[in-house]
């Protein structure tokens, strides 16, 4: 598959779309993504 | 006053149609297991967020969302917006349940139930996408993405008679037919810049996407790190075999 795989080991990483057709986000053709590490509680099961 | 235990947030369309007769029935259950638990019913689009944070605000122990992924995040984000450290139970009864499968949680409803009343709670990655028409932000537990993988979700969400998979392949084959344009993205990531042209990227906290695409195979949701994928242009037919391959595993 000519695909790569990244860790985002920064606290954000920022992705920015330029074209002219529509971009399939609801967030708009300029958005950030951040991980929020360990921020939630889960009721979990057993580890896939 | 009661003890607050557990908020059941399902939406009356869930499971299809049959939302209301579900929260009798998870309801039923929990009380079996010797657990309060109070029903709340979605009306529309975010409502499922703010009755999480009003929630999580009035002390419940347990919020639990009861539907598919759409649910599981604004359950989630309502919580995390509330600034409570209360857990998050989901119980999957929507169309593709990705992040309740790679958080291992039971399909069946009595089993999804009893894990909850058990209450072993972990703490796990939460993603938070920033955009111009969310500028406080979204957050996100399976994953984020643009370009084919969305279009197939929305496309999948447009057939009423199909749930599941058979509305992600038909969504999937429509979409092979009607790819989208290549965008021309910059990622910048751990200061590094990347040029590329790509019709898809999909920034992983959970393995899975729409049913069956294992989009991010080392995908660990506690593990620190999202997995990004993205192809270059074209999505070649070459390029879609795999694709294919991992939608059939």
């Amino acid at each position: 598959m000519n695909a790569e795989r990244v860790d985002i080991l920064s606290d954000e990483a920022v992705v920015q779309a330029h074209c002219d057709g529509e971009v399939y986000t609801r967030n708009g053709r300029q958005f950030s993504l951040t991980i929020l590490r360990r921020a939630l509680g889960l009721v979990r099961g057993e580890k896939i | 006053m009661l003890k607050k235990d557990i908020l059941l947030i399902i939406n009356p369309n869930a499971s299809k149609g049959k939302g209301k007769s579900k929260a009798k029935e998870i309801k039923a259950l929990f009380q079996k297991h010797g657990r309060a638990c109070t029903v709340a019913y979605t009306r529309n689009q975010g409502h499922a967020m703010s009755l999480a944070f009003r929630g999580a605000s009035y002390g419940y122990s347990i919020i639990v969302a009861a539907g598919g992924d759409g649910t599981v995040n604004e359950v989630a984000s309502g919580i995390l917006r509330s600034g409570k450290d209360i857990p998050l139970g989901i119980i999957p009864i929507g169309r593709g349940n990705d992040f309740a499968w790679i958080a291992g949680i039971p399909q069946k409803t009595e089993e999804a139930v009893a894990l909850i009343a058990r209450g072993n709670v972990s703490r796990i990655d939460v993603g938070l996408c920033k955009g111009p028409d969310h500028p406080d932000g979204m957050y996100f537990l399976n994953g984020a993405g643009f370009g084919f993988e969305p279009m197939v979700n929305f496309k999948a969400m447009e057939y009423k008679r199909l749930n599941g998979m058979p509305s992600y392949v038909v969504a999937f084959l429509y979409i092979l037919r009607h790819p989208p344009k290549p965008y021309h993205l910059k990622l910048v990531i751990d200061g590094v810049e990347k040029d590329i042209e790509s019709q898809q990227i999909s920034v992983c906290n959970g393995r899975r996407m729409g049913s069956s695409f294992m989009m991010a195979p080392k995908a660990e949701i506690d593990d620190g790190v999202f997995d990004v994928m993205f192809t270059n242009y074209p999505l070649s037919g070459a390029l879609m075999s795999p694709i294919r391959k991992s939608f059939l595993t």
